[in-house]
């Protein structure tokens, strides 16, 4: 496979804006999960939402209005807007038809349809601003980035609940080594919704306190919101030394909301991935685990791990500092692992108090810094048995690679 | 222009009546399919019903079993009746809503029950692009097969949505499905070949979009493959921007 770079990356998550936000969290292992407050429903959920003031939506494009789209565009212009200006400089180099937007998502702007429906109930008459088109579709967020960042390169969404954004990025690297685009925005975008939130507890599959994935006594899972955006480039640059060099995908064939029990699904990605990356199992150095803390989710994915790994191999689970944000959380977690990369540590995972007996793979608790990382592995799995396993590597300087 | 190209191995179509396959001037193909179990059948809406009988016919023109086949789903709104009910139910505060609803509202319903009910382990996208749902899903068909895949199973479909989500719509709810390859088949004529999706300059859209969805777009295709056409057509005729494709004497 075509190893394509990763020039820039923005995170706009429940620990504030930017990836330092998030940085910060992981390194602290702080969860920022707490009573759901956007949406109040008649049970107990924590939530991990974005509580900044989002940037407003220029006149220009207010018919993509969303919670979703603020949340790009906070995505966009946090950290003195590197990543717009990033996209800039891809537009300058390759030209603007060249450079894509594919972004995942599980509810696109469902939230403002919700309200619209709302005040259909209440007065007959949906709000006068609701947009279809602009805001629900599912393309909506991908062409507002498209139009903020002045490209006219292909641009789509990708909806595969929890593995979209995987998947996203994945559809990134394919458009470039294709020949297609020379440079793609990447990522996915999903804001709390009270589909998801009621959805999910219809299905008994949220906790009542804030997430535990991996723990012996997890309870289900904790919804969050977030964006998350990478650029990839065909090109490196001097100051890039992050790759994406393998992805894999696959379907369980199983069930639409249970995962397959011996992750059998889950595994073929992780396998694919690796052979496309041209890497054995031993030279993974860190997993970011899909690990959403509902029973039958974690004992796939670490049966799968189990059945492919060495035990020593460290994993751990991150969505009990930033919640579960479904269709952002390729994205989100494609960012943890690039951290990890960039600043040499392993997340620990937030909420453990026992490692569940039953998973033999080594889970880490804390988070440990001053590691050796090179590649690192990270998982999404969706509803419908949807799977994706994306690997990151780092490039090296002579004087830190181990034992070289 | 890219010159390399696409064969398709196979075609099929669906429409939700009669009346739609005749005013989009097809011959009719009902929602029929074998593959959906009757248990599915009861719960799942009129898109995944004709997603999976195009999908199925394209399956069968093409001489290929379901299973062998990565699919790419593309549609502009997906579930949209299952989710304008559950929106209802949001807004009237009807808790706790169906967690079969719930599930079956996520865009990747029909491609999810499409893997689990042909056993297939290949890879399976749901994607959208409003009214260039099916110009990207073939751009994207041509990125997995110029990288990694072989052949890949492409289903557009689109049912009507709701008046409150789309006031004044008449979209027609339909599906067309295609199996596409970068490889020549032995046993297997190709029904044409199609070069990948290109923009051209265009004012603007040829068609009402409030009359025509993306899976409509994608009949174009299938009608002018049907009639051994060699010929330029406009794969996003409702869009602001234009797709075409063109389909070739050979490869």
């Amino acid at each position: 496979m075509e190893t394509v770079y990763i020039t820039s990356y923005s995170a706009v998550t429940a620990c504030g804006f930017g990836s330092q936000a998030l940085l910060k969290a992981l390194l602290e292992q702080r969860s920022y999960l707490q009573k759901a407050a956007l949406i109040k429903p008649d049970f107990v959920m924590y939530t991990g939402e974005v509580h900044e003031i989002l940037p407003e939506i220029q006149s220009e494009f207010l018919a993509y209005n969303t919670r979703n789209a603020r949340l790009a565009l906070a995505a966009l212009d946090c950290q003195e807007a590197s990543f717009r200006l990033a996209v800039n400089l891809a537009r300058q180099t390759y030209g603007a038809s060249r450079v894509g937007v594919i972004i995942g998502t599980s509810t696109s702007g469902i939230y403002e349809t919700e309200l619209s429906y709302q005040h259909h109930e209440n007065t007959g008459s949906i709000t006068d601003d609701f947009d279809l088109q602009h805001q629900h579709a599912w393309v909506a967020t991908a062409e507002f980035l498209k139009k903020e960042l002045q490209l006219t390169g292909p641009c789509y969404g990708i909806s595969t609940a929890c593995s979209s954004s995987g998947k996203a990025i994945a559809a990134g690297q394919r458009m470039i080594e294709s020949g297609i685009c020379d440079a793609v925005v990447v990522g996915g975008v999903d804001s709390m919704c009270h589909l998801t939130v009621h959805g999910f507890h219809s299905l008994e599959l949220t906790s009542e306190v804030p997430c535990t994935p991996l723990d012996e006594q997890r309870h289900g899972i904790s919804l969050g919101e977030a964006a998350g955006l990478l650029l990839l480039e065909r090109q490196s640059n001097e100051s890039c030394n992050l790759a994406l060099v393998g992805y894999g995908e696959s379907s369980d064939a199983h069930h639409m909301t249970a995962p397959h029990p011996q992750g059998a699904g889950s595994k073929q990605a992780m396998q694919t991935a690796l052979l496309r990356a041209g890497l054995q199992t031993e030279d993974i150095d860190y997993i970011n685990l899909h690990a959403t803390g509902t029973r039958l989710n974690d004992e796939s994915e670490m049966c799968a791990v189990a059945a492919l790994f060495d035990r020593q191999t460290p994993c751990s689970a991150t969505k009990g500092i930033t919640g579960h944000t479904l269709g952002a959380a390729g994205a989100v977690e494609a960012i943890v692992s690039l951290l990890a990369l960039e600043h040499q540590f392993i997340p620990g995972t937030w909420g453990l108090n026992k490692v569940d007996p039953a998973f033999e793979n080594n889970v880490v608790e804390r988070p440990l810094k001053n590691q050796s990382l090179r590649h690192v592995m990270s998982n999404n799995f969706g509803f419908g048995g949807n799977n994706v396993s994306l690997i990151f590597s780092r490039n090296m300087a002579p004087e830190e690679v181990p034992y070289g | 222009m890219d010159k390399k190209t696409l064969a398709v191995l196979g075609c099929g179509a669906s429409f939700q009546n009669e009346e739609i396959a005749l005013s989009l001037d097809c011959e009719y193909a009902d929602m029929q399919t074998t593959l959906l179990p009757a248990r599915l059948r009861r719960r799942t809406s009129i898109a995944t019903k004709m997603a999976f009988s195009a999908a199925e016919r394209a399956c069968a023109n093409a001489g290929i079993e379901p299973c062998e086949l990565p699919v790419i789903f593309t549609s502009s709104l997906g579930e949209s009746a299952v989710t304008d009910q559950l929106c209802r139910n949001i807004a009237s505060q009807s808790f706790p809503l169906s967690p079969t609803k719930f599930h079956n509202s996520v865009h990747n319903t029909a491609s999810g029950y499409w893997s689990i009910a042909v056993k297939s382990t290949h890879p399976a996208m749901a994607m959208g692009g409003y009214q260039d749902s099916f110009a990207l899903a073939l751009l994207e068909a041509w990125s997995q097969l110029y990288t990694v895949e072989k052949k890949v199973l492409l289903v557009c479909y689109e049912e009507t949505p709701s008046d409150l989500l789309l006031p004044e719509n008449h979209w027609q709810a339909c599906a067309t499905a295609f199996v596409l390859s970068t490889e020549q088949q032995l046993d297997h004529d190709a029904l044409g070949y199609v070069t990948m999706p290109y923009r051209a300059e265009r004012l603007e859209p040829v068609l009402d979009d409030k009359l025509f969805s993306p899976a409509t777009a994608a009949l174009l295709l299938y009608k002018a493959l049907n009639k051994k056409l060699k010929t330029v057509i406009d794969i996003s005729p409702a869009a602001e921007q234009a797709w075409f494709i063109e389909i070739c004497a050979d490869a």
